[in-house]
């Protein structure tokens, strides 16, 4: 019982300290994508009203913006979260390191969820300012792209990308902080060997995971490879001395 | 708070999911014309095809089909009679079935219908393709079945 209390402070802690140190990215991320959208649709009625000509749009954009957004703060999110500041300064007691990597597991496919909905949120303003502006001007069309198939398939892909992407980051910099030398040796003859040969292994690799045309199998594959990412991850965690 | 924020979210997601796929429905019909128009068209003895569309097209053909099957994209970007631009974007072939886009191979091109996020970065000219006529141009002794095309926008 006492146990079980003490897990759970741990879980709650850790949860919320991670938490607060991913709102900063959730909000950078926010506030630049929403300001290229909004501005797009401010560049776009400036040009109808001063040149008159016809432009186009076609949605997408608002996704693409916050989607590269999200893997740009995410990255520089893991990198913080392995360092040797970001490691220390999240140990108090009763923490342990399994209940560490579990929450940062847990904390990735929160951030993803959010930046997948920040990605949803944003696509469907941009939608509606453009067909506002569509209604109101003979110079300007939007098409929209998605059908119900692509929309779901976009919106789960998305997701996995963000928490692939950061997987692989935390995964690549936990090595880095414990093994820096021997990983950076092993990280360089890895991209340099199939180059060498060459090789097409990382397309192969890559194409494997990526161009899965059943979303099932897509969700399957993208779901082993953040778990052995993470997995792997623990691997030189569980040897690192983190004290604080 | 945690289970208060993630409340949030999900009403978020929810409510961004409704506009956008509403948006969606609303411009449906426009596309059920063009859907109707790929998909009546009977390859036997012609030798040049032409597909007005707002959406892209995939080919699916006979594996063994070893004639190539030129198909000519043109942006026209027309749409509610506005018409925007006229270009010739490219030229996309098809071939032992693989679809070729500058003679290069595209492999699993059957992504640009799943995958709207991930088709932005392959290939932006193959994305803008949702706003193009298409001149497709058939051998003549293919037979009528072996290619079929279909608007990117059946559910």
């Amino acid at each position: 019982m006492k146990d079980n209390r003490i897990k759970m402070r741990a879980w709650n802690g850790i949860i919320k300290n991670l938490y607060y140190d991913y709102r900063v990215a959730f909000k950078v991320g926010f506030i630049i994508s929403a300001v290229i959208v909004i501005s797009m649709f401010i560049v776009n009625t400036i040009a109808i009203g001063i040149d008159g000509s016809v432009s186009g749009k076609s949605n997408g954009g608002a996704m693409n913006f916050t989607a590269m957004t999200a893997l740009i703060t995410i990255l520089v999110s893991s990198i913080d979260l392995t360092s040797k500041k970001g490691l220390e300064s999240k140990f108090f007691f009763p923490l342990n390191k399994m209940v560490w990597s579990l929450a940062n597991f847990v904390m990735m496919a929160f951030a993803a969820f959010v930046f997948t909905t920040m990605s949803l949120a944003l696509t469907a303003i941009e939608m509606i300012l453009s067909n506002i502006l569509s209604a109101n001007s003979a110079h300007f069309l939007f098409v929209s792209n998605f059908s119900l198939y692509e929309y779901t398939g976009g919106t789960i892909t998305l997701f996995m990308y963000i928490l692939v992407w950061g997987s692989i980051v935390y995964c690549l910099f936990m090595y880095f902080r414990k093994y820096l030398i021997v990983s950076l040796v092993g990280f360089t003859l890895l991209i340099i060997f199939p180059i060498i040969r060459g090789g097409q292994l990382y397309v192969h690799v890559i194409n494997f995971f990526v161009l899965e045309d059943v979303i099932l199998f897509f969700i399957l594959k993208f779901l082993a490879l953040t778990l052995l990412l993470h997995g792997l991850a623990y691997l030189p965690f569980r040897k690192m001395e983190v004290v604080k | 708070m945690m289970i208060k924020k993630l409340i949030q979210l999900v009403v978020i997601f929810i409510i961004s999911s409704g506009i956008i796929l509403s948006m969606n429905l609303i411009s449906s019909s426009e596309r059920l014309s063009t859907e109707n128009l790929v998909n009546s068209f009977s390859l036997e003895g012609e030798k040049q095809l032409i597909v007005d569309g707002f959406d892209y097209i995939s080919i699916v053909g006979d594996e063994n089909l070893t004639d190539t099957v030129e198909v000519y994209q043109t942006l026209i970007w027309e749409q509610k009679g506005k018409k925007l631009d006229d270009r010739l974007n490219g030229k996309m072939s098809y071939n032992r079935g693989k679809l070729l886009y500058e003679g290069k191979q595209i492999e699993n091109y059957y992504i640009y219908e799943t995958n709207p996020f991930l088709a932005f970065y392959l290939s932006r000219d193959l994305t803008e393709s949702l706003h193009s006529r298409y001149i497709i141009k058939v051998p003549t002794h293919i037979e009528a079945k072996s290619i079929n095309f279909r608007s990117c926008y059946h559910d």
